[in-house]
Parts: C-alpha cells; structure tokens; sequence
C-alpha cells in the first residue's frame, strides 16, 4: 500500500475525472447509472459545478453557479482541457427522498448534505431515532456514490476506454457547446 | 448537533486494525475508558494552550459523564471531539502594539524600536492577551460502525481532521486511514485484484482535441 498521502496526491485526478464522467453520464445515460446504483430514481446536476484546468504551467479554476444554462461554461472548459473538482448533486432514491450534497472531486468527500423537506428531532426522547435515521440515510448516499466511483472505474480501465468512452465524452461536448 | 443539523458535511475512515477483520474488536466498555482516558481536560492551561483537544460525549458536549452518558445509539458507538482553540484578533494586536510602541518611545525617549524588540512586544502581547481571551469551542460529531470497522467523522477540515487521526490513534492504539478514491479501490472488496492492479497504472488523459 502507498503512502497516504502519496496516494492522495498521486490519484486525485481519478476524482475529478469521476466526476466529469458523472456528469455525462446523467445527461446522456441515466439508465446505466439507475442500473448500477439500484436505488436511485433519478439524479442531476445541481445549480454548482467548479471546474479546473491544470495545464503545465498554471491552474484555472472556475466555479459556475446558476441554473442548466449557465453550465455551457463549464462545458466550453471542458473542450479546452479542464475537469469538474466539484460538483453540486441532486438525486432521488426509490424511498422518494430528495437528497442535494456537494461532492469533492480529489477526495470524494460529500459537504452540506440535506435531505429535501426533512428535519431530525435533537430532543432527548427522540435522539436515537433520529441519529439512526440520519446515519441510514448517510450509508444509503456513500453506497450510491461508491457504486457510482466503481462503475467508473470499470469503466477506465476497460479496453474500449480510449476508442469509445472518450470518444463519446468528446462528442457530448461537441454537441453540448453547439459546437458539432 | 452537526450530524442531525439540516446540511451535513462528512468523511470516512476505515480503522486500520478492522482492515481484515472487518469488525470492532474492541469492547464498548474498553472503548468508554479510552475515551475517558482522552476526554477534553476540566482544567485548561491558558497560558500555554493555544489549542487543546479531547473527547467528549454527544448529549453532554460542555460537560460529560464518561460513566452515565450514552455512547452506542442502535448499532453505532457515536461520541464527539471538542477543540478549543484560542483565537485572538490580529486587530487587538495590532492596537496593543501601537500603544505599546509609543509608550517606549516616549519613556525612553527615543525615536526608532527594532524590527527584533517589535517581534519581542508583540509576542508579549499575545501572551497577555490569550490569558484573558477565552478559548473558543468547536464540537464535531464521531459515529463509530463496529460492523464494518468505518468511521464517520463530520468535518472536512484539513486541520481537525489532522487533530482527529493523532488523537484517535493515541486513544484506541489503532490508527485509522482516510476514505479518498486510492483507498476506496484498495480496500474495495468488489474490485478484483487483477483490476486493481489496473486502477494503480491509469495515468490521466485529456478531454483536449
């Protein structure tokens, strides 16, 4: 095994790679990603995406904030190069609970995590089923993520990566900055 | 309580010693005195203690009873770490060490302090200044799942999870290994080595034409 923070450091970029993918994949295949994940009944990219570009010699970083229209931006980033390192989600599951949380790109750390219309009890008769409830719902999101981060993976190191995966990202940017 | 709070922000561990066991085993009664053992101290030593650290419980965050508090809730051993850290305000500083300035030019009568004595007054000053300025309390949220060696910890921040390893690692004499997309495939029990050894090889790629 590396050393931590050697492999931190050294695959971080799998991260970013997994979310650019994501967010293809929820606008051209949400089937394969309902398939591999089970309990999802729907997912979309929320209203913030931060995107960076690590060229040789500098690093751009630009966050979007709006609805769907304003992330041609990002998309036109995409084109020159750069990768999604956070991205805002939204996403159902079967149970009909609306979760938005913000995953990290280099760490796949989710931040401000909210469930949809939904407030846990801190009173003392009631605390234990709300923390069980609140960690229930927390293993439900970090399963739908991991599953996710695998399918990527199997994805990556597949033969047809290059010839196909690629190829079909590229031509989602084509099309998405109008630009076929 | 920031894990029942209406927005979240979490990260995991898996516990080192668990890697192959895949359970706890430590008993809830040696978890409950090592916790004690390295709970947030009554007495803070104000004048050295920029930061001081220590575990606490859930309910009782200000003033635990490591005896009678409760520590598992269903299947989960959920506690907290409390980080008292001082913060003095670089303005205050700043104000004292004008003062202070001027008070030895005057008295001294001269017209000019070294950039050495300045560094010395105001090292002085924060002295004084983190004797009387209370320390400030931050509470994050520890949820233990003995059943798969995991940890949830609610803080993203680069410092307290620092602060979380090392004291973990003191208290359990267990260290434990941050969840991020290397270790989420080296520990993954659903990636066939074969594909692992893959993972390890991909280099990354550009979406360029």
């Amino acid at each position: 095994m590396l050393d931590i923070a050697v492999a931190y450091n050294k695959y971080k970029f799998s991260g970013y790679e997994f979310l650019t993918w994501l967010w293809f994949k929820t606008e051209t295949d949400f089937g394969y990603i309902k398939d591999k994940t089970e309990i999802l009944e729907d997912i979309y990219i929320d209203d913030k995406i931060t995107i960076e570009n690590f060229n040789e010699n500098s690093r751009e970083k630009i966050t979007i904030k709006g609805d769907q229209a304003n992330l041609e931006e990002g998309i036109i980033s995409l084109s020159k190069g750069a990768f999604v390192t956070e991205l805002k989600i939204s996403l159902r599951t079967s149970e009909e609970k609306e979760f938005k949380f913000t995953l990290k790109g280099e760490s796949l750390d989710i931040a401000s995590f909210n469930i949809k219309k939904y407030k846990f009890s801190d009173s003392p008769d009631e605390i234990e089923g709300s923390l069980i409830e609140k960690i229930y719902y927390i293993e439900q999101l970090t399963t739908i993520v991991d599953k996710l981060f695998q399918a990527y993976i199997n994805v990556r190191i597949s033969d047809s990566f290059e010839s196909y995966e690629i190829v079909q990202i590229k031509r989602w940017i084509k099309e998405r900055s109008g630009n076929n | 309580m920031s894990i029942l709070s209406s927005s979240s922000s979490f990260l995991k561990y898996k516990i080192k010693e668990d890697l192959q066991a895949n359970s706890s085993t430590l008993s809830i009664d040696q978890i409950r005195t090592s916790l004690k053992k390295n709970r947030f101290p009554d007495i803070i030593n104000s004048e050295t203690s920029e930061m001081t650290a220590g575990w606490t419980t859930l309910e009782s965050p200000f003033d635990p009873d490591f005896e009678t508090d409760p520590l598992t809730y269903g299947k989960y051993i959920i506690f907290s770490l409390r980080m008292d850290k001082k913060v003095i305000p670089k303005k205050i500083v700043e104000k004292e060490l004008a003062i202070e300035t001027k008070k030895i030019l005057k008295e001294g009568q001269r017209d000019f302090i070294s950039k050495k004595e300045k560094s010395t007054i105001k090292e002085d000053i924060i002295l004084k200044l983190s004797l009387i300025i209370p320390s400030t309390p931050d509470i994050y949220n520890v949820v233990w799942i003995p059943e798969t060696g995991e940890i949830l910890f609610f803080s993203l921040s680069k410092a307290v999870n620092e602060v979380f390893e090392n004291l973990f690692r003191t208290s359990f004499s267990k260290p434990v290994i941050r969840i991020f997309p290397y270790t989420k495939i080296f520990f993954s029990k659903n990636v066939k080595d074969a594909d692992k050894d893959k993972f390890y090889n991909i280099k990354p790629y550009t979406l360029q034409d």
